[in-house]
């Protein structure tokens, strides 16, 4: 066992109200520089979708992940040989058109137009080239489901549904999307560092961010097709790659990240997880179905007395152990098992989870215009509006059965709840049903607590790690922040 | 002009290249690489960029080889078939790269495109010498054929000789201008390499085969891992001690950037300097070939002879051949071996009395003078003469082509 410290978050995609708020805290506090105005370390995508950019979760195309060949763990991109025979021209990278080209508009012609009948217009005007532009797409294009027909239709993940159940999907009456927040996955197994070349990006072992050194980078862009999430970007200004970096300025000051703290629904819960990193390469190279369950097994629990006998043999801070315990990652992933990772079959080991959303109906309308719950609990998974498979594709690498479990323990928290404060349901059914669902009374309690009351600092609990405090004893941090920013001790100008 | 071109340039360009090279790989690190612009323009790139990187890399190790290598490649080529096989590679090659460039800069050109929004000046100066350069290397592979041949006794010994320290452009200075607008465009762009993106030439990650996929790094040592509990940790940071290092760290390898910097372009620098000054003469030595006796009067037989300045570690390549004839008992005449057209080795055929250049069809007479074919001047002669019965050479440096 060798015990690391990963910081890692929750999204409680039944809270998401899909507002973007944290895309653009991001983008004001990272991306709004020439070459990065395409980026959105922080997105959020309309599911079914194609997402941002288009497509991006078809590794058929951009090769992103790892494969088990021969029962090896391998690149999906290409050989190390293979990979710098293609240096010259890298055939799996996404172009601008796949994001967007980032345009502004002439705002001025509306002050200085000349006088007409006619109201002023602006134009749009590319970012890029400062040219006159069409505006084709955008990065969030097909958002609410916009032009599914011919977007979302496309979304991979509706690949093995039948063609029937891809049909219901456009239909009026059943139609049926939710949100998918995303930001780097900061994984455990990460890709896009086994693809760089240059060695550029790492994992910090103190917390796990993994961020790429600007100094370091030759801009050969494999981290960016090697990525599965697509979530490192190469900056064409500068000629580097730029990814999230999980706020980790804020983090080591003691506050959360922008997307997190500016989280209008409260989605967000961040804390430190302990795993062992003598099994990330076993884990990783489990068949499909093992995968969720070998990830939660590799995740350790900072109760266990061996775990944290070997965790201060390791080096992990006494007060890193104790913020584990309080972590409510920790209880969504491990202890409640209600978190699952985003497409875990890219075999990444990705260390940001999801409650999957609640979307199957747990009641109708009747005529009389009342709420009436199924009499069967369970029955409305099957008749989800959104299938189950689809959920599988996304957060199970295709297994059902993960996904069911959590949604009998997510209805079973809702009945619950309503018998508490309705009692329209009897007892012996909410038993019944807490039985169907392997929890029990305190658990949900305990789920309910977090998910409805919390208050922010238990959503966000990280262990001091004052490291900007640290840099602060010998350097004049401030003396940096106007011209370069971003840690630069130099502007990041390329000059020739 | 001549010297300026060929003996003091190509320091100044290797003495930048090397020197301002190494200070911004240290000290400008984020700019040690080239500006992909893939992202923005993706499907006229790969029309430009892949024929373009290899066709170059394959021509420039043909390129190398001969000069690190002469004897082997003098071994390869003197087979016909070979020969012949390398010279259509070569122009093949250097099509293929002249389509790759042509491309690259077509799809900068126009003023709405994504690529060139990207293109620095320094791009379009890089791009045009670039352009030049594989343009003027196929119209010399097409116009004065056997060049591969040629190269051996024309380019590699004057690069050899920069390289040796012991700078002599004898052998290129009488060359077309056409051919020498090449080596000079050449030396041009080692002079660009640190100013452009051609320093990514020095940044291709060869590491990448070995290294392990996974990188950690540790903000902390992995000594000081090992933590007292601390309870007032947000007043007593335990990682305070190490910053400091970072701040040498830096330092030291800005002092490092710019000592290794200077040594290395002191190193390149000083025979340019010493060129300049004046102080480089060309010795002129008596070499012996052998007694009068051993050459039969009215023949013409290859002798070889070392150079005048050779240099321990010259081995093979410091032996110069030539042909010598007697024609009376006092009278010898010694021949330069190099065709006076673009430096071939000549031959000479006994049963016809006739020296043959291999590459251009040059013939000369017995004494020298032009026969037929492209030669513009009779074949070069050393002076010399007899001494105790032996016959000696002086090693001068002989202009071998003289256009």
């Amino acid at each position: 066992m060798n015990v690391r410290v990963q910081v890692s978050m929750v999204f409680h995609l039944d809270k998401c109200i899909g507002c973007h708020t944290c895309s653009l805290a991001c983008k004001n506090l990272w991306t709004s520089r020439p070459g990065a105005e395409y980026m959105w370390w922080n997105n959020v995508e309309t599911k079914p979708g194609t997402g941002y950019p288009t497509l991006y979760e078809d590794q058929e195309e951009y090769r992103g992940g790892w494969e088990v060949k021969d029962g090896e763990l391998k690149l999906k991109l290409n050989t190390r040989a293979g990979e710098l025979l293609n240096i010259a021209y890298n055939p799996r990278l996404p172009a601008l058109d796949d994001y967007y080209e980032p345009w502004t508009y002439t705002y001025a012609d509306l002050i200085d137009g000349p006088a007409q009948e006619d109201q002023p217009v602006f134009k749009p005007v590319s970012l890029v080239t400062g040219k006159e532009m069409e505006i084709e797409a955008g990065p969030n294009w097909d958002d609410d489901l916009g032009g599914s027909g011919i977007y979302a239709a496309n979304d991979p993940n509706l690949s093995s549904l039948s063609d029937e159940q891809r049909r219901q999907l456009l239909n009026v009456e059943r139609v049926v999307f939710f949100y998918l927040p995303r930001i780097c996955n900061h994984c455990v197994n990460p890709s896009c560092v086994a693809a760089c070349p240059a060695g550029a990006i790492y994992k910090r072992g103190e917390d796990g961010i993994v961020l790429v050194s600007q100094e370091k980078c030759m801009g050969w862009r494999m981290c960016v097709s090697g990525c599965p999430y697509k979530k490192v970007y190469y900056n064409w200004e500068t000629g580097k790659s730029e990814k999230c970096i999980l706020c980790y300025p804020r983090l080591e000051t003691g506050q959360a990240p922008a997307c997190m703290h500016s989280c209008v629904g409260r989605i967000r819960y961040l804390g430190v997880l302990l795993y062992d990193a003598d099994r990330i390469h076993d884990t990783a190279a489990r068949p499909n179905h093992e995968l969720v369950d070998a990830q939660r097994e590799m995740i350790l629990d900072p109760f266990d007395e061996e775990v944290v006998r070997q965790a201060r043999a390791d080096g992990v801070a006494e007060h890193v152990i104790e913020s584990a315990r309080k972590s409510p990652v920790f209880k969504f992933v491990k202890k409640w098992k209600i978190a699952l990772p985003l497409h875990p079959e890219f075999r990444t080991l990705p260390m940001l989870f999801y409650v999957p959303p609640l979307l199957p109906v747990t009641g109708t309308m009747s005529d009389e215009g009342l709420y009436e719950t199924s009499s069967d609990f369970f029955s409305s998974l099957e008749s989800a509006r959104l299938p189950i498979r689809y959920m599988a594709n996304l957060f199970s690498a295709g297994d059902e059965e993960q996904v069911t479990r959590i949604y009998r323990k997510l209805m079973a928290g809702r009945y619950f709840k309503r018998a508490q404060t309705v009692g329209d349901i009897d007892s012996g059914k909410i038993a019944q049903m807490l039985t169907e669902a392997e929890t029990t009374a305190e658990e949900l309690e305990e789920i309910y607590e977090l998910t409805s009351l919390a208050g922010f600092d238990d959503r966000f609990v990280i262990p001091p790690f004052s490291r900007e405090a640290a840099i602060e004893l010998v350097q004049i941090t401030q003396a940096r922040q106007e011209g370069g920013g971003m840690g630069f001790v130099r502007e990041p100008r390329r000059g020739l | 002009m001549q010297d300026f071109f060929f003996i003091a340039f190509p320091y100044i360009a290797l003495t930048l290249a090397v020197g301002v090279g190494i200070y911004r790989y240290f000290i400008h690190r984020f700019t040690y690489s080239s500006l992909s612009s893939q992202l923005v323009e993706k499907r006229q790139l790969f029309w430009g960029s892949v024929p373009w990187h290899y066709g170059i890399t394959l021509i420039l190790i043909a390129h190398l080889l001969p000069w690190i290598f002469p004897g082997a490649s003098r071994a390869v080529l003197g087979n016909q078939t070979r020969l012949a096989v390398l010279e259509v590679t070569g122009i093949a090659l250097g099509l293929y790269c002249v389509f790759g460039i042509v491309t690259l800069i077509a799809r900068r050109l126009p003023n709405d495109s994504p690529a060139r929004a990207v293109t620095s000046p320094m791009d379009w100066i890089l791009l045009l010498v670039l352009a030049y350069q594989v343009l003027s290397g196929v119209g010399i592979a097409m116009f004065e054929r056997w060049g591969a041949a040629w190269y051996l006794s024309t380019a590699v010994p004057w690069l050899r000789s920069l390289a040796t320290l012991h700078p002599n452009a004898d052998t290129v200075t009488g060359l077309p201008i056409f051919i020498q607008t090449h080596f000079i465009s050449g030396f041009v762009l080692i002079l660009l390499f640190p100013f452009t993106r051609l320093v990514h030439i020095f940044a291709i990650p060869f590491e990448y085969l070995w290294r392990p996929y996974q990188v950690v790094i540790w903000n902390r040592d992995p000594q000081m891992r090992q933590l007292p509990v601390l309870h007032e940790i947000e007043t007593f940071p335990h990682t305070a001690p190490l910053a400091p290092c970072e701040v040498q760290r830096r330092q030291l390898l800005t002092r490092l950037g710019i000592l290794v910097g200077g040594i290395s372009a002191a190193i390149v620098g000083i025979p340019s300097l010493a060129f300049l000054l004046g102080l480089r003469k060309v010795p002129e030595v008596w070499r012996t070939l052998g007694a009068a006796d051993s050459f039969p009067i009215g023949e013409t037989v290859q002798v070889s002879f070392l150079d005048s300045t050779p240099l321990p570690w010259s081995g093979v390549t410091a032996k110069t051949a030539a042909w010598l004839r007697r024609e009376g008992p006092q009278q010898f005449i010694a021949f330069s071996i190099n065709c006076t057209h673009l430096g071939c080795p000549v031959r000479w055929l006994p049963n016809a009395n006739l020296f043959m250049c291999p590459c251009h069809g040059g013939v000369f007479y017995k004494d020298g003078t032009v026969a037929s074919g492209p030669p513009p001047k009779p074949l070069a002669t050393y002076p010399v003469r007899l001494r105790d019965g032996n016959v000696e050479i002086l090693t001068t440096g002989l202009p071998i082509t003289t256009v």
